[in-house]
């Protein structure tokens, strides 16, 4: 609705040949970070299917997920558009089920058994240890918390 | 060769016997010729050729190789510098839906992959894509308030 709305607008200013005005407004709409720019979709695109994507580093170590977990929690403290259109709580509580659970009976619950080499069946990859599995629980529910605010 | 509608004469030169001719390209700016930004994808199902080749090439390397943890990391390193402030690469990137490839790819790499160095170039690659906005926002605004005063 609010795009028909400015575009019946422009329409009309372009209508009435002031295309001096509608190359003003744009020009301030950029100015402003109001029309979303090529960077900002790939950052998005990238955020969601990379970075906040845990079916790509459940399997990590403790550590590389803890440093995961930190750059996202500083970005989203740098640009909090971000966090509203990617990361509100329930998205937060979602991961932390599907992922971070500490109960193997939840019906959800992914990566309860260890990775296995689809060849030689060997362990290449395991969930970090409870303790761990923790200390990330609470760095998302820090992310759960930012978005709250 | 020469195009008889045009007069060349002015940018003309003869080539002395002996002369090699050659021009360089940069990678980022010619890759679109073979794909684009998407021709280094398949290399992260590669993984597990890579100990082959490396067994192989073990007595004459050259270069130092590059070893087995760093090569999802590399391959990621190489997107980056080629979308490093090439708007024409991450435009590629966007509409070919670069990202949500590039997720479902590191879903099937192996865990020990996904370390440390794996991470900050990630990173990195984030880094370059988010940065390079600013400089081309500010080129769309410049250019579009320039024109607006250029017709009052």
């Amino acid at each position: 609705m609010f795009f028909f709305v400015v575009f019946e607008f422009i329409n009309y200013l372009i209508s009435n040949f002031q295309f001096e005005a509608v190359c003003q407004i744009f020009g301030y709409a950029a100015l402003f970070n109001l029309l979303p720019g090529l960077s900002d979709m790939l950052v998005k695109d990238a955020i969601s299917h990379i970075f906040l994507n845990p079916v790509v580093w459940v399997y990590s170590v403790y550590r590389v997920q803890r440093e995961l977990y930190m750059f996202l929690i500083q970005q989203f403290d740098n640009d909090p558009r971000l966090l509203r259109s990617l990361c509100r709580l329930p998205r937060v509580l979602d991961i932390i089920r599907q992922f971070y659970w500490d109960d193997v009976k939840t019906r959800f619950a992914i990566g309860s058994k260890p990775l296995l080499h689809p060849v030689t069946k060997q362990v290449i990859g395991e969930r970090p240890s409870k303790d761990e599995i923790h200390k990330i629980r609470l760095l998302l529910l820090s992310l759960g918390e930012m978005s709250l605010r | 060769m020469v195009d008889p509608g045009l007069d060349k004469s002015s940018f003309e030169a003869t080539v002395l016997v002996g002369t090699q001719l050659c021009s360089r390209r940069l990678l980022q700016q010619i890759i679109y010729c073979v794909g684009g930004v998407s021709v280094f994808f398949p290399l992260f199902t590669k993984t597990d050729l890579y100990e082959i080749e490396e067994a192989k090439q073990a007595g004459q390397a050259l270069l130092t190789p590059i070893t087995k943890e760093r090569l999802t990391a590399e391959v990621i390193e190489l997107i980056a510098s080629v979308l490093d402030e090439n708007l024409a690469n991450q435009q590629q990137m966007l509409l070919l839906s670069g990202f949500p490839i590039l997720g479902f790819l590191l879903q099937s790499v192996p865990p020990e992959q996904l370390n440390m160095d794996t991470l900050s170039a990630l990173k990195h690659l984030f880094n370059v894509v988010a940065n390079s906005g600013m400089s081309h926002k500010l080129l769309v605004c410049s250019f579009l308030l320039s024109l607006s005063s250029l017709t009052t």
